[in-house]
């Protein structure tokens, strides 16, 4: 049996997870991009009250390459965005301290 | 006809109600005279999720109490540890590292005076090391080399039993006693294994379960302090189960372990036979064990299919039931933004400032909005009259402080603007700009201290400052430079942790007692962009930057850091709670998840452990 359940799910604001949520399942939540807008991607504890708890939210459950796709393309984004906002002139450690360290790649778990 | 004094009987707590009379006792009948029965309070075994260790690892020894553990050693996945890591019954922390880095150790003794026996890790071990609460020393070597040897006792008094010696048989039944100067070989155990449970005494130690030439054994054997007497059979024969170490012979508990796989049974041992108690939460084996059959602790150790845990639960057998610790999410706010400056408590915080891009671009400038939280949703309120991110924030909803920040993202400003609950108005100006300066305090009692300027160069910053509810005055500054860090605290007892110095990440920490800035215990790891709320002696520290996006939360107690349970969404630069935010009701919203080059909308609040008491029970007479 798999560790996790992956899914994306729109974060609703306040009950999008209860504090019974936490404890009754592992979750980790990522933002990824689907090609045309950043969506909210779960990593779920794989127990029944995980799995019900993403079909409650009405999400979509993904594989874990599928998530792992989402995550990476909106790193590459925000990789892209930081590439090519330049200052002349500008150190790359003042660069740095203007727009924090260029976004790492990030692997699901 | 019977007289009184011939009558025969127990007297009863006559009570009003069932919790009213001066105690809540386990077992105790009394007469509730609203609902006229009889009732009692009764205990019920659970476990229950507790703050994760700071390190991943399976394969690791463990010992101690539920509320004094220690957990050291193990596999994080490749390679060997040695770290060693203390939990309190709240969350773990980092003490010294062993000499040898190994898994599949024996265990024995208490979170100050422990043994670490044999093991796993380059090569096979024989040495054998004692903590004694601050370090590790090497002692006499076991005999026999030997990983996943069963063990009990204390760091004086120690018995090991069983294990793999590398070479056929793989299962061996030799016993050796430590007398806290040297190793001695005694009587074998009759059924050879490895990786079995161990808990007891020297002279009464339990040997249960472990791994046969034929898989998962059942066996339970007692140790005299001289031979071994083989006793009645686990229900769920498994191998690499975690033990409750500080259990006697006689009222012992094992979970989880290798069926194979992966298990969660949990069974009570009464000196006789063992009884299924309720399973863990989650299945793991080669976990770390420490506690009694009453109070018991397991942390790390692997899942199915393989994966490596850092999460850790408690088993309780009580009359209350105790709910953990979380974080949950809170409302979204309407405008999500990072580097924003933050104030209030988690049912009535305020959000203000930051940047709804990162970096923030001439068509996503720095905000001015303001957002009001009521514990359920954010609702817009009047803007800051200058928008700008990095600012520094404290106070409460109805009466906060912002201070410096980047206006346009290539020069700091010194303004200050205090909010009435209503509106934002201007204040005097802080006597030296800068950002991400952390901030702590009530509106008319704040400080302001670490920062970073942009002109004419970039530069860190020591700057401490008061505010009054009128000026700024200059205070004795910090000693190491940084900002990006985050505070806490008020004027006269305020906590810095973390940030950014001239050259890396720091996970330095300072105390302010009013007068002076002074180092105390660094972070476990450097740390920055991260939440902060609480007092100088109960902060609650939560997600940032530590290399990558964390998730990680802490809890300080004045003198040192522990894990707490960790935030779903990690992030960094949020906006955090200020006055009314304690280390037990805390809220971050808002921030950087990157890669999101927009600024995060979402809220988590943080509530802390709580126990009540359980059900009372009616006794039926039919």
């Amino acid at each position: 049996m798999a560790l996790f359940i992956y899914g994306t799910a729109q974060n609703t604001g306040k009950g999008f997870f209860t504090h019974q949520d936490r404890l009754d399942f592992s979750l980790r939540g990522y933002t990824g991009h689907d090609g045309s807008n950043y969506v909210d991607v779960w990593c779920i504890g794989n127990n029944e009250r995980g799995a019900y708890w993403l079909a409650e939210k009405n999400g979509v459950e993904k594989t874990k390459s599928e998530a792992q796709t989402l995550v990476t393309a909106a790193v590459t984004l925000a990789q892209t965005a930081w590439d090519n906002d330049n200052v002349e002139g500008e150190s790359a450690d003042e660069k740095i301290a203007r727009l924090g360290a260029k976004p790492t790649a990030i692997t699901i778990p | 006809m019977s007289t009184y004094q011939e009558l025969k009987g127990l007297k009863v707590k006559y009570l009003s109600s069932d919790t009213s009379g001066d105690r809540i006792k386990e077992g105790e009948v009394f007469y509730n005279s609203s609902d006229f029965k009889l009732k009692s309070f009764v205990s019920t075994a659970a476990w229950h999720s507790a703050s994760p260790m700071l390190q991943k690892r399976n394969a690791i020894g463990g010992t101690g109490t539920q509320t004094a553990a220690l957990a050291f050693g193990g596999t994080p996945g490749s390679g060997y540890s040695g770290k060693t890591e203390e939990y309190n019954g709240s969350g773990f922390s980092e003490v010294a590292d062993m000499n040898t880095a190994r898994g599949y150790v024996g265990s024995a003794g208490t979170q100050t005076a422990a043994l670490a026996v044999a093991g796993l890790g380059p090569s096979r071990y024989d040495n054998v090391e004692n903590f004694d609460g601050s370090s590790w020393s090497e002692i006499s070597d076991l005999n026999t080399t030997r990983d996943s040897v069963g063990a009990s006792g204390t760091s004086t008094s120690a018995v090991a039993f069983g294990g793999n010696p590398g070479s056929s048989p793989y299962f061996i039944a030799l016993t050796e006693e430590y007398n806290g100067t040297s190793w001695a070989e005694q009587n074998d155990m009759n059924t050879g294994r490895t990786g079995a449970a161990g808990s007891g005494v020297q002279t009464a130690a339990l040997a249960a379960g472990g791994e046969i030439s034929t898989g998962a054994s059942d066996a339970t054997e007692e140790y005299d302090g001289t031979s071994w007497t083989t006793s009645g059979a686990l229900n769920t024969a498994r191998y690499y189960a975690g033990p409750a170490t500080a259990a006697p012979q006689t009222d012992s508990l094992i979970f989880g372990g290798s069926t194979p796989p992966a298990g969660t049974q949990t069974e009570g041992y009464d000196g006789t036979s063992w009884s299924v108690k309720p399973a863990l939460s989650s299945v793991r084996r080669q976990a770390g064990g420490a506690g009694t059959a009453s109070a018991a602790v397991t942390f790390g150790g692997n899942s199915t299919p393989p994966t490596i845990l850092a999460t850790a639960e408690e088993f309780t057998v009580s009359i209350s039931a105790t709910t953990a610790a979380a974080w949950s999410s809170g409302g979204n706010m309407n405008t999500g933004r990072t580097g924003l400056g933050g104030a209030g408590s988690q049912t009535a915080a305020l959000a203000f400032g930051g940047s709804v891009a990162t970096p923030a671009t001439p068509l996503n400038p720095y905000k001015n909005e303001s957002e009001e939280y009521n514990g359920t949703s954010w609702t817009e309120g009047n803007n800051l009259n200058q928008g700008r991110s990095g600012l520094g924030g404290n106070g409460t909803q109805t009466a906060a402080l912002a201070c410096g920040g980047l206006p346009d993202g290539s020069t700091t400003t010194a303004n200050s603007e205090e909010y009435n609950g209503t509106s934002w108005s201007e204040g005097n100006n802080l006597n030296t700009s800068s950002y991400s300066r952390s901030a702590a305090g009530p509106q008319t009692a704040s400080l302001a201290f670490s920062g970073g300027v942009t002109s004419p160069s970039f530069s860190v910053q020591t700057f401490n400052e008061y505010y009054d509810g009128t000026s700024w005055s200059e205070q004795n500054d910090l000693n190491t430079a940084r900002y990006a860090g985050s505070g806490c605290g008020s004027q006269t007892a305020a906590l810095m942790s973390g940030g950014i110095t001239a050259t890396a990440r720091t996970a330095v920490v300072e105390e302010w007692n009013g007068s002076s800035w002074s180092e105390v215990n660094d972070l476990p790891t450097s740390i920055q962009q991260h939440s902060i709320s609480g007092t100088q002696t109960a902060a609650l520290q939560a997600s940032g930057n530590d290399g990558s996006l964390t998730t990680i939360a802490l809890n300080y107690d004045g003198t040192n850091w522990s894990t707490a349970p960790s935030v779903a969404t990690a992030r960094t630069a949020s906006g955090g709670g200020g006055e009314g935010s304690t280390n037990t009701a805390s809220i971050i919203f808002g921030g950087h998840v990157s890669p999101q080059p927009t600024g995060y909308q979402q809220t988590e609040e943080f509530t802390g452990e709580t126990t009540a008491v359980r059900a009372v029970k009616t006794i039926d007479f039919d």
